[in-house]
């Protein structure tokens, strides 16, 4: 009996030992993921992508890696067949995957060393952008004068908000643009006899019709906080041009919450949610299965939303609506609208560093694959002669105001990052920022106490501000 | 574990009391031999990634850097979480209630189906239906049918007079709800169970009918004692699935409201793949697999008393 | 009227009542499967009456109940924006590959696990079921890093191969099942001078068929419902499989779900299953035989 256990406990140490042996020779033959050098500054310069006509390489075959774009995966494969077209000896091959395995897939395929070449990139890779998993397209930008003609885009081409902060160095090249935008349900303002809403409307404007557009049954709201406050579009609300939050900047004493601004939003969360009940309450809006939710169910007389449903999803809405800019904060001030864009990255790992870079730079300043952009109506194409053509401003299905789509990306003012490349926006909402609104709606916290809480010094959400931010330089 | 030990210590049985030493060897290299593809398969699939997202967790890995190691500071940052604590009261919350649940029905269910009634393989086919049907498709149909104010389940509640709940919007409902939904993929069971009923001798049955037994002995007494290997099979399983619930709060939920059911695996995986914590995600994967493998491992020990082994019996 | 019900030989008054009471239990079961039934009947019908509704009509509220005019159109759609018939290929070419591959290598292991003595065989045993415990989401990179080591990505072989060297839960259910067998006719096969091969391929497997059926029931749907793995480990369109065109009907943050596409592509698919569910349960009824030898 004894001897039998012993047999067992050694072999339990024996198997234990084999498995950690083996499991640290694993870890030492195959080191999870190689992550590539940083791209300090490409050792070939890149001379061939300042002339676009010229084919980079012969023979060369790139992977455009995009998530599944739905109705615009169709401009896609209209912009490769034009590029090879025009390129015969560079293949392009399209990759749509479903939008959450898209990073997924990114990362395993970084860590195996065998990266997709273009990435229709959003914040999923500010992680990669850091580690250097991707290629600084500055020196190229730079090499070509064509793309610096600012007058010829709606805004700069490479996008500061996928930068790495204390360098040069910038990873976006950007495609299109989106705005956040005010949609109205023209039925509902109809039925109730109220104005629809205008450019100039400020807050207070929009607390005030939402009131009145909101019936006590419960059954209709006069707003629904649609995609640009709920998640990431939030923090584009407390920006504007020029001020303490532009690329490079080093961390500021506190974050803008606790400002007039800060404050006035958490006062339209808490004075819509809590005191008029004309917004519709967080804990309703997973129900709405309709697409666009409550105010696709024709239940919300307004939306906050992003503008890629215009050209999308509301399109079969059955009934009539409108669109516009999205109301000023306070008198005068407007957040930035111009901020969520949309744009290629380039692995650095690639194989076909020039073929990738010619690949992206068609895909932003050729006037035929901007015009497929445009013509997708996912986003706002950048070259500024086809974002204000009438097929981009006024297609024929367009609803009223869709020309706000071009307007909002128009205004002055440069794109600024609210936030470090390196926070995480989806921790940051998830765990601080959504929790805190949906308090302020309940009541739970005032406007005043979430903004303090928000700018708190020592709280994790302001240590994890802090720590992503470079210190000041003197 | 425990039955092992009583097989190996005792001969083998009772034609050929001592066994030569040759013949148990023999033995133990035809046992290697069948499961030699299993541990082979284990080592290469299994083992070698296992290992690896082990010595992940204790680095800073983040899908995208070359990992470094930074000690227990993952394991650090999960015991001093908020959230995580409460990922784990959520999940041990629904593991409790659902695993009984599941068990309970689908047995009950599978002692129905059991009988040879005509048109029952219609029934059974019926109820093993939801194990099939797309969880996305019917997590979709669950929010409809849970839906404040225009789901059927709150409209027929209304016709009896009953205001329901904001099942999947309130937060002591939505956890509950995701239970409710659960119970009724019960049919993922239905095979096992059957297949396990159908091997025990059919006089038994008649045996304890002769005696004078009602169906409550036969149950308690042939049923469930013959049945008990599969039981034990089902509870396991049902441990570990449990702890797994991922795709249903996702979906319905997302684990909302104020993480009411933000289970295990949800904030495992939004740390991996959403916050880019995969260091920290590897750490919770293991603290997990320590804690089922545990159970499990106590499931085992227990089961020398109340799991009967007919293929053993003659042994002990 | 049922099989169950005993011819009354005689009409004494006890049997007629037992008669009577077995009468009443069966049409109490039918009544309470009849009920259950159409609970669990429900979230079909809602399925294939969504896949035949108009994009407007899987939207309206209150619900069209009963889609009119049916929009077969919307198979012939789907038909359109992706190749079913390519998908419903791969989809079963990989489940029977799998089908295969998790009958041999786990009942032959489960045989091991559950007759055959070794030392150490119940450690081992124990850590091969912790594998289902570790969630695959963190050994996801490893093991991608690995198959594109061995040049497998783009192919079929991350989808197959492991399956042909055991799954735990499947290894785990045979075990349990080969342990309920009685052992005298092994005893008496051995005796006659059978291997321990010829045990397991000939007395084992044969009396384990409804177990076997089960793990292949399971095994299938399993893998036919798989999106992941084909999404992450293939990537020609043409190699995909019917789930990976449902998660695409899905929607998400950025594309609107289209759910009568996307409930005509869960119609499709869960038709094999369910048909192999159907015909495989007549296996369960058959699987009486272990009864004969006891004695």
């Amino acid at each position: 009996m004894k001897s039998h256990r012993m047999t067992r406990r050694t072999f339990l140490m024996w198997s234990a030992a084999t498995a950690g042996a083996g499991a640290l020779a694993a870890c030492a033959g195959a080191p999870p993921p190689p992550a590539q050098q940083p791209a300090e500054a490409p050792q070939e310069q890149p001379t061939a992508a300042s002339a676009p006509a010229e084919p980079a390489a012969t023979g060369a075959s790139i992977e455009y890696f995009s998530y599944d774009l739905g109705p615009a995966n169709e401009s896609r494969e209209q912009i490769a067949d034009k590029f090879t077209e025009l390129n015969p000896d560079i293949q392009v091959k399209n990759t749509f995957l479903p939008y959450g395995d898209t990073w997924n897939k990114l990362a395993a395929l970084m860590a195996a060393g065998t990266p997709p070449d273009v990435i229709y990139a959003d914040f999923s890779v500010v992680n990669h952008a850091l580690e250097g998993n991707l290629l600084d397209l500055k020196p190229y930008f730079d090499a070509d004068a064509d793309l610096a003609v600012t007058d010829a885009f709606t805004v700069d081409l490479l996008d500061p908000v996928m930068a790495k902060y204390g360098t040069q160095q910038l990873y976006n090249l950007l495609i299109g643009t989106w705005v956040p935008i005010l949609y109205f349900n023209m039925d509902l303002f109809d039925t109730a006899g109220e104005p629809y809403p205008t450019e100039n409307w400020t807050f207070d404007d929009l607390r005030a019709t939402a009131a009145k557009l909101t019936t006590a049954d419960g059954e209709q709201w006069g707003i629904q906080w649609g995609t640009t406050l709920d998640q990431t579009g939030w923090t584009w609300w407390l920006q504007k041009p020029a001020d303490f939050w532009a690329v490079p900047q080093a961390f500021p004493a506190k974050t803008t919450w606790d400002s007039p601004e800060g404050l006035k939003v958490m006062e339209i969360y808490k004075s819509m949610g809590l005191d008029d009940k004309s917004a519709v309450p967080f804990d309703l809006m997973g129900g709405f299965q309709q697409f666009g939710a409550a105010f696709g169910a024709g239940k919300s007389a307004m939306v906050l939303g992003g503008d890629w449903d215009a050209g999308w999803g509301y399109r079969d809405l059955p009934f009539k609506w409108g669109m516009t800019f999205i109301p000023m904060i306070n008198e005068g001030y407007r957040p930035n609208l111009n901020t969520t864009q949309s744009g290629n990255v380039i692995a650095a790992g690639t194989k076909n560093k020039d073929a990738a870079w010619q690949y992206a730079r068609f895909m932003a300043a050729d006037e035929t694959a901007q015009g497929y952009i445009g013509a997708a109506a996912y986003e706002t194409p950048v070259f500024k002669k086809v974002a204000q053509s009438d097929a981009v401003m006024k297609p024929d299905w367009a609803a009223p105001g869709y020309e706000t789509r071009v307007k909002a990306a128009m205004l002055p003012g440069p794109s600024l990052c609210p936030y470090p490349l390196s926070t995480n926006l989806w921790e940051f909402s998830d765990k601080y920022l959504d929790p805190t609104v949906v308090q302020v709606t309940t009541g739970e916290m005032t406007p005043q106490e979430a903004v303090a809480l928000l700018d708190k010094e020592g709280t994790p959400h302001y240590q994890q501000l802090k720590d992503a931010m470079p210190e000041p330089q003197s | 574990m425990a039955e092992s030990e009583r097989q190996y210590n005792h001969p083998r049985d009772d034609h050929n009391p001592r066994p030569r030493l040759r013949e148990r060897q023999r033995e133990a290299i035809a046992c290697a031999l069948f499961i030699t593809p299993a541990v082979i398969g284990f080592l290469i699939f299994t083992l070698v990634p296992l290992g690896i997202s082990g010595y992940l967790s204790f680095t800073n890995f983040n899908l995208a850097n070359t990992p470094a190691l930074v000690g227990l500071a993952n394991y650090r940052e999960m015991f001093t979480d908020d959230l995580w604590w409460k990922s784990v009261q959520v999940t041990l919350v629904y593991a409790l209630s659902v695993v009984p649940l599941w068990i309970i029905t689908s047995l009950a269910l599978a002692l129905i189906m059991n009988q040879n009634l005509p048109a029952i393989r219609l029934y059974r086919t019926v109820f093993y239906l939801p194990a099939v049907l797309s969880g996305v498709a019917i997590s979709m149909l669950w929010v409809w049918l849970l839906n404040y104010q225009t789901g059927l389940v709150n409209q027929l509640l209304k016709m009896i007079g009953i205001k329901g709940p904001n099942w999947l919007g309130d937060y002591n409902w939505a956890l509950r709800s995701i239970i409710i939904m659960s119970v009724w993929s019960v049919g993922w069971y239905l095979p096992i169970w059957l297949s396990g009923l159908q091997a025990i001798p059919t006089e038994l049955f008649e045996a304890v009918t002769v005696d004078g037994g009602n169906w409550w002995t036969r149950l308690r007494h042939v049923t469930l004692p013959l049945l008990s290997p599969v039981i034990l099979y089902n509870l396991v399983v049902n441990i570990i699935w449990a702890t797994q619930l991922f795709t249903e709060p996702l979906m319905m939920t997302n684990g909302g409201p104020r993480f009411a059911t933000q289970t295990y695996m949800l904030y495992t995986y939004r740390n991996a793949f959403q916050y880019n914590k995969m260091g920290l995600a590897s750490a919770m994967a293991w603290v997990l697999f320590v804690a089922v493998l545990a159970l499990t491992f106590l499931a085992f020990k227990s089961s020398s008393m109340w799991v009967y082994y007919e293929g053993e019996r003659k042994r002990g | 009227m049922t099989g169950t019900t005993t011819p009354a030989r005689s009409a004494k008054p006890h049997q007629r009542s037992r008669k009577t009471h077995r009468r009443l239990t069966a049409a109490f079961t039918y009544l309470f499967l009849t009920a259950a039934g159409v609970l669990f009947m429900f979230p079909l019908y809602w399925q294939v009456a969504t896949s035949l509704k108009t994009v407007q009509q899987t939207l309206t509220y209150p619900p069209v109940w009963i889609p009119s005019p049916p929009q077969w159109g919307n198979y012939l759609e789907l038909l359109d924006r992706f190749p079913m018939f390519q998908y419903i290929g791969n989809s079963t070419f990989i489940s029977l590959a799998v089908i295969t591959g998790t009958l041999l290598s786990c009942s032959m292991a489960a045989y091991g696990f559950a007759r055959l003595r070794m030392p150490g065989r119940d450690l081992i045993f124990v850590v091969l079921l912790a594998t289902l415990m570790l969630p695959g989401m963190v050994t996801l990179i490893p093991q991608f890093v690995m198959f594109q080591r061995l040049h497998w990505t783009n192919t079929f072989y991350p989808l197959i191969v492991p399956a042909f060297f055991g799954s735990a839960l499947y290894i785990f259910m045979l075990r349990q099942f080969f342990m309920t067998i009685p052992v005298e006719l092994e005893d008496a096969a051995r005796m006659d001078g059978a291997g321990y091969f010829r045990i397991y391929a000939q007395i084992v497997m044969p009396l384990a068929k409804p177990a076997l059926i089960t793990v292949a029931i399971l095994s299938f749907v399993a893998t036919w419902n798989d999106f992941f793995g084909p999404l992450i480990y293939l990537s020609d369109n043409e190699k995909y499989t019917v789930a990976v065109a449902l998660r695409y009907l899905q929607g998400s943050v950025r594309t609107r779900p289209e759910n009568h596409l996307l409930m005509a592509a869960a119609t499709i698919s869960i038709i094999p299953p369910l048909v192999i569910f159907f015909i495989a349960q007549r296996e369960f009824m058959q699987g009486v035989v272990v009864s004969g030898v006891k004695g």
